[in-house]
């Protein structure tokens, strides 16, 4: 297991120096000068000079790139020419956001999807599996940004319950900041019983969380049922059942354990995909995350932004997937002997 | 039950009697502003951007301009001699800045050179500043090596505010982290970026306080401009700058008010002159007959803008005014036939600022009344820094490149020396117009500014006369500045003054 380990990490590691190759070259070629982001809106001949040679654009790309990889592995990502920050910092002011809200996520589409897709499965052709078949395309076919909307609307516009956008209210920012630990506000605040912080942070997390879930609870929904109803056909479960055992220990200890790995891999991309994905509902809610800003820095030219955010996200990605990887060991038994 | 399981209840218990409590309430005074805009320039002598829509709140000038004329502001009263050449100023006494220091002669003096020497920004305002004196504690003297306006240049937007000498010895990295000390009526108190911008009131602002006069400003980075207008619509946000496809709509909410005006901002589609075919005079005529003027200001600026009548907005001093162009696909089909340019090439290559959605509908609607004289518009949106890069280059510039533009302070040399003055190198002259006469006639204003007014004037409408017997630009439209408020918000008039960008909190009452 531990060769295992070993492999994957090195892995890891060859995959991110080719993204960060990618990522480089493709931010270089792409037209537009950056030199035009770091100025400003009116720059004069000097100062577009300046800039070009302070971001080494006259030089030829592999140069570039060779000092671009000695800062990277000194920790020095460079400077954002929109925010004119430190990368570096602007990762780790938004990643908490990020994490907090694909965390809780995730957390939501596993509680309510697995469950759900156990039921429609062991329920088949029956209403509540009708349901859940037809809210799964539903949820597949609709727009997240129809989603957002729409709850806005209603929880907002309508009823007057939950904020708009944001992380947390500006004044309980100012007047009750919350005291940075995590990052994720809602154990920060709560661990340094900052419960004013807390309860702004709450509200201002359901809408976005909700609307998140909503984009991916389908396919793991979908999925649990359709694994699901494979499992139940196979002869441990039938022999489960002619012992005599209660319906719900064949479904969730015996069933479901055989549908876990193919689930973990779902959920393991899913979370994956609601790191890079949640770029819709960033902008939407106005969520200081990461994916907006990249979004940002890509259009903008903001090479220095785009590599640092695009190798923090890939590396989150790939820790995600390498956590995956490890619990099928704890999933699978048979991995454990091999 | 384990002592930490004990206190998890309590807090628990706690949460839940907070939990009913109402919502946390601003103060009255206090106004919040979500805004799209991200700043990066907190240092007043490198910003040439949006940050002054917040610094002007926190910085002063010198001199103010209002209702064309130069009014008195950290400056009391001022002379000019030598031609124009030595400026010599009276400063205001009993000002001091936001750390309690003293504001004097000697630091108007640090201010002045820092901003020259960090040659950032409109640092080059300040390039035939010879030297500064400071004969008495308020008494400054600034000598030029060749006659300038400085009293115009001192109440500019970019490059002319007064920072502390504390702020200066801490240096341009400690400003742009978010730090700055000025004599404005506000502190800027905390700066997230991207996030939150906040403004406190100086108690010991020299111009004094009133009741209902705005304490705190909370600026919130909001992107999605719907998102903006239903914080403004629920009561969430005092102010926001809406799309003005959505201003009309606006009006008719009975809680918001809408205050809009003239501003100094104008677009232009600039016709590049040594790309064919628009290097041809009656082509590019009759480019400007196809252009639908009326439909593009009331439909696609919804009303809040005017039709040019001229290269400088009407509003601007020095402005001339003449008949312009209108829509006329009669007219351009004989002058495409006069041009002597084969029907074939009658095609041209438009780009634009991608994230401007009037130059966006603007171009695509000239795509369709120029095609209906057989002219092909090719469309090229983009980003800036594309834009500008392709269009800095003869060999990939388009035939027409779309510009909005501002001065940074009030002049009309502004326009016309960085946009149709000739570059050896294209910076933003991006028609490539190149014309002797007309160089001559704008540096000549540009003097006359330093000797007299009127005189300037005459020379600037000669400097624009030349300008358009051949005019390189489709000149589209002089823009309103306008916000959207909560009615219960009083003062907004005082912050439509043209010269400047800044939505000047200290005018406001609630």
């Amino acid at each position: 297991m531990t060769r295992y380990i070993a492999i994957r990490l090195v892995l890891m590691l060859l995959t991110l120096f080719g993204v960060c190759t990618v990522t480089f070259f493709l931010s270089r070629v792409l037209p537009g000068s950056p030199a035009e982001l770091l100025v400003g809106d009116r720059p004069t001949v000097e100062q577009l000079a300046r800039a070009r040679a302070e971001l080494r654009l006259d030089e030829p790309l592999i140069v570039q790139y060779g000092a671009y990889l000695e800062d990277l592995v000194q920790g020095d990502f460079g400077k954002s020419l929109r925010t004119g920050r430190p990368v570096l910092e602007d990762v780790l002011s938004r990643v908490g956001a990020t994490l907090e809200l694909t965390t809780l996520a995730i957390i939501i589409v596993v509680l309510v999807g697995i469950p759900l897709g156990v039921l429609s499965a062991v329920r088949q052709n029956s209403m509540l599996d009708n349901f859940v078949r037809a809210q799964s395309i539903a949820g597949m076919a609709m727009p997240a940004f129809i989603v957002a909307m729409g709850l806005q609307l209603i929880f907002n516009g309508a009823l007057g319950w939950l904020p708009l956008q944001g992380r947390i209210d500006a004044i309980v920012w100012i007047e009750s900041p919350i005291q940075t630990i995590t990052g994720f506000f809602l154990f920060d605040s709560a661990f340094t019983g900052n419960w004013i912080a807390f309860r702004s942070a709450v509200e201002h997390l359901v809408l976005p969380v909700l609307t998140l879930a909503a984009m991916t609870l389908a396919s793991v929904t979908r999925i649990t049922r359709n694994t699901m109803i494979e499992v139940l056909k196979e002869d441990h479960v039938r022999t489960g059942f002619a012992f005599g055992l209660p319906r719900r220990t064949v479904y969730f200890r015996y069933a479901l354990k055989a549908v876990l790995i193919p689930l973990l891999t779902t959920v393991g991309l899913t979370y994956g995909y609601l790191l890079g994905g949640a770029v819709i509902i960033e902008f939407i809610f106005d969520w200081p995350g990461l994916g907006g800003q990249l979004v940002f820095a890509v259009s903008q030219n903001d090479f220095p932004a785009t590599l640092g955010f695009t190798l923090f996200l890939a590396t989150l990605f790939l820790t995600v997937n390498f956590v995956v990887d490890l619990l099928y060991f704890v999933g699978d038994p048979r991995l454990r002997r091999t | 039950m384990s002592i930490a399981l004990r206190n998890m209840v309590w807090r628990g218990a706690a949460f839940a009697v907070l939990a009913t409590c109402a919502a946390p309430l601003y103060a009255e005074t206090t106004l919040i502003w979500p805004t799209n805009e991200e700043y990066r320039d907190w240092d007043p002598a490198a910003t040439y951007s949006t940050e002054t829509y917040v610094l002007g709140n926190v910085y002063e000038t010198l001199t103010f301009f209002e209702n064309g004329e130069i009014r008195p502001r950290l400056a009391v009263s001022w002379e000019k001699s030598d031609g124009g050449k030595t400026w010599t100023m009276q400063l205001r006494q009993g000002v001091k800045f936001h750390d309690g220091s003293e504001f004097n002669a000697e630091a108007v003096k640090k201010s002045v050179l820092y901003t020259k020497e960090e040659g950032r920004g409109a640092g080059f305002l300040y390039a035939p500043l010879d030297s500064i004196e400071t004969p008495g504690s308020h008494e400054i003297v600034f000598h030029f090596s060749r006659p300038i306006a400085f009293d115009l240049i001192a109440s500019g937007q970019y490059g002319s505010y007064i920072i502390a000498p504390a702020a200066i010895d801490k240096g341009h990295d400690w400003m742009q982290e978010g730090n700055a000390i000025g004599t404005g009526p506000y502190v800027l108190s905390k700066v997230e970026s991207g996030k939150l911008t906040i403004l406190d009131r100086f108690d010991d602002y020299w111009g004094g306080w009133e009741d209902g006069q705005i304490d705190r400003v909370i600026q919130q980075t909001v992107y999605e401009p719907s998102t903006r207008i239903q914080m403004l619509v629920s009561g969430e946000a005092d102010v926001i700058v809406p799309p003005f496809s959505q201003l009309k709509r606006l009006e008719e909410n009975e809680k918001v008010d809408v205050s809009a005006a003239t501003s100094w901002r104008n677009t232009q589609f600039l016709i590049n002159v040594g790309k064919y075919p628009t290097d041809n005079a009656k082509f590019r005529e009759a480019l400007s007959y196809l252009w639908d003027y009326e439909s593009v200001v009331n439909n696609i600026y919804h009303g809040y803008a005017d039709i040019p009548s001229g290269p400088l907005p009407a509003n601007m001093w020095g402005h001339g005014t003449y008949e312009m162009p209108t829509f006329d696909p009669a007219k351009a089909a004989a002058l495409l036939a006069e041009s002597g340019v084969p029907q074939k090439d009658w095609k041209v290559s438009v780009s634009f600022k991608n994230s401007d959605m009037q130059f966006r509908d603007a171009a695509e609607f000239f795509q369709a009344t120029a095609g209906t004289a057989g002219v092909q518009v090719e469309l090229f949106p983009a980003e800036w820094s594309v834009l500008a890069e392709k269009a800095r280059n003869e060999e990939t510039a388009s035939n027409i490149t779309s510009m909005t533009w501002w001065p940074a302070y009030a002049t009309p040399s502004d326009w016309l020396y960085s946009q149709y003055r000739s570059e050896d190198k294209a910076l933003f002259n991006l028609s490539y117009y190149k014309n002797p006469a007309l160089d001559a006639a704008v540096d000549a204003a540009a003097e006359a500014e330093g000797i007299s007014r009127e005189l300037a004037t005459e020379k600037y409408v000669a400097a624009q006369d030349i300008l358009m017997q051949d005019p390189p630009a489709i000149f589209i439209a002089d823009i309103y500045r306008a916000y959207a408020h909560s009615s219960d918000i009083k003062g907004m008039e005082s912050n439509l003054n043209p010269a400047y960008e800044t939505l000047f909190v200290y005018n406001l009452k609630k």
